[in-house]
């Protein structure tokens, strides 16, 4: 308990004049304002009814604020979850719909053509290939791709040596359908079929 | 420090004191519910500065401080608007007794502690209102607005609308308990 014993409120003293309700609402003019303020300081039914309105005043707009917010974040949830379905909807019918690129390392199957590589269909493809032979340095090569049935679907003339020792073929997503395909690396001016030719298996699924 | 006056000062000193939560409710009605923390500073200045007024000035009559207290926090509250957010350092006067900062700051701690309570209590009886006076409530409380535009709002005539209003009130009173809450 502080200050001397609380007044009853509505208050009882005629000074007040009924005024606490105005000046809490903050409708009164100034001459009556400070009329009441001089009855405020001696008045303490009507420094704790003052008090009590501004902590009701105070948990009003702390609820109110999180009522908004909560709202806000169930339309910032909405918003994110339209995002991802309109995205994932995209994905799923556009052709090559995902940016982003497959990499491929075919060094790996340089042994044999016995089992091809599995990649996946409808997104772009960076297909590492391994050069034939080390004095194959600062040549040029070109790589073909053919399909199942032997028909060519992508030819890249001039393509270089990597730092790596390997040449990177980029495809384009939506330019291979599923299905299987050779990959043909040859340096540039070989004889086709000779044995500067390599061939790798490749199977989009 | 000194406490000069001897008895006589002491007892001006604790009459200021004492206008502590008057001078809270003041500053709280003035600036609002955002404002609370700066309301609590100013009312510690307010009540410094008139503590130091009657230091300075041993021979004032402090029988009644009111009209120096308010005064100060009237002029207080106008220097905070025109330089909002700029506080000023209060330069502490020789002379104050140092029994009446203490006391000063003692008071300021006992109000903070039954404002925190009295808050968690009035969010408890805010929660029982039913759905209408919890929004007349906030429209009229914390969104400031009048009783004929909340009336427009909500499609109810404007008494209803001050009806609603106390009994909310009366409400929130009764949840505090008035032996408590005052």
């Amino acid at each position: 308990m502080i200050g001397p014993s609380p007044l009853a409120w509505p208050c009882e003293d005629p000074s007040d004049g009924g005024l606490l309700e105005g000046y809490a609402d903050a409708t009164l003019e100034p001459m009556r304002s400070t009329r009441f303020e001089e009855h405020l300081f001696a008045c303490p039914g009507c420094v704790a009814e003052l008090r009590m309105r501004q902590s009701t005043t105070v948990a009003l707009a702390a609820l109110e604020a999180r009522r908004l917010a909560g709202r806000r974040w169930t339309f910032a949830a909405l918003g994110a979850a339209a995002v991802v379905t309109l995205g994932a909807l995209l994905w799923l019918t556009a052709p090559g719909g995902s940016a982003d690129p497959f990499s491929l390392d075919l060094r790996g199957s340089l042994r044999g053509e016995s089992s091809p590589r599995i990649a996946p269909a409808g997104r772009p493809l960076v297909l590492r290939l391994p050069v034939i032979s080390p004095e194959s340095r600062g040549r040029t090569f070109e790589v073909r791709v053919e399909n199942a049935a032997g028909r060519e679907v992508l030819v890249e003339p001039a393509l270089s040596l990597g730092e790596d020792g390997s040449v990177l073929l980029r495809v384009p997503s939506g330019l291979l359908k599923p299905g299987g395909y050779s990959v043909i690396l040859r340096e540039r001016d070989a004889p086709a079929g000779s044995s500067a030719e390599r061939r790798f298996k490749l199977e989009l699924r | 420090m000194t406490a000069p006056g001897g008895e006589g000062g002491r007892a001006r000193a604790a009459a200021i004191v004492a206008c502590y939560d008057a001078t809270l409710a003041f500053f709280c009605s003035r600036l609002g519910p955002r404002e609370q923390d700066a309301a609590e500073d100013l009312a510690h200045d307010t009540v410094v500065a008139a503590l130091v007024v009657a230091a300075r000035n041993g021979d004032l009559d402090m029988k009644n401080p009111v009209p120096y207290v308010l005064g100060i926090a009237r002029n207080k509250l106008a220097d905070f608007l025109r330089r909002k957010y700029r506080r000023r350092e209060l330069p502490l006067d020789e002379g104050v007794p140092e029994s009446a900062l203490r006391d000063l700051a003692d008071r300021g701690h006992t109000l903070r502690m039954i404002l925190a309570e009295q808050r968690r209590r009035v969010a408890e009886a805010i929660a029982l209102l039913s759905e209408t006076e919890r929004r007349i409530l906030t429209m009229l409380m914390a969104e400031g607005a009048t009783v004929s535009e909340v009336a427009s709002a909500v499609g109810l005539p404007a008494p209803e609308v001050s009806r609603i209003k106390y009994r909310a009130l009366e409400k929130i009173r009764a949840g505090l308990g008035r032996g408590s809450s005052r």
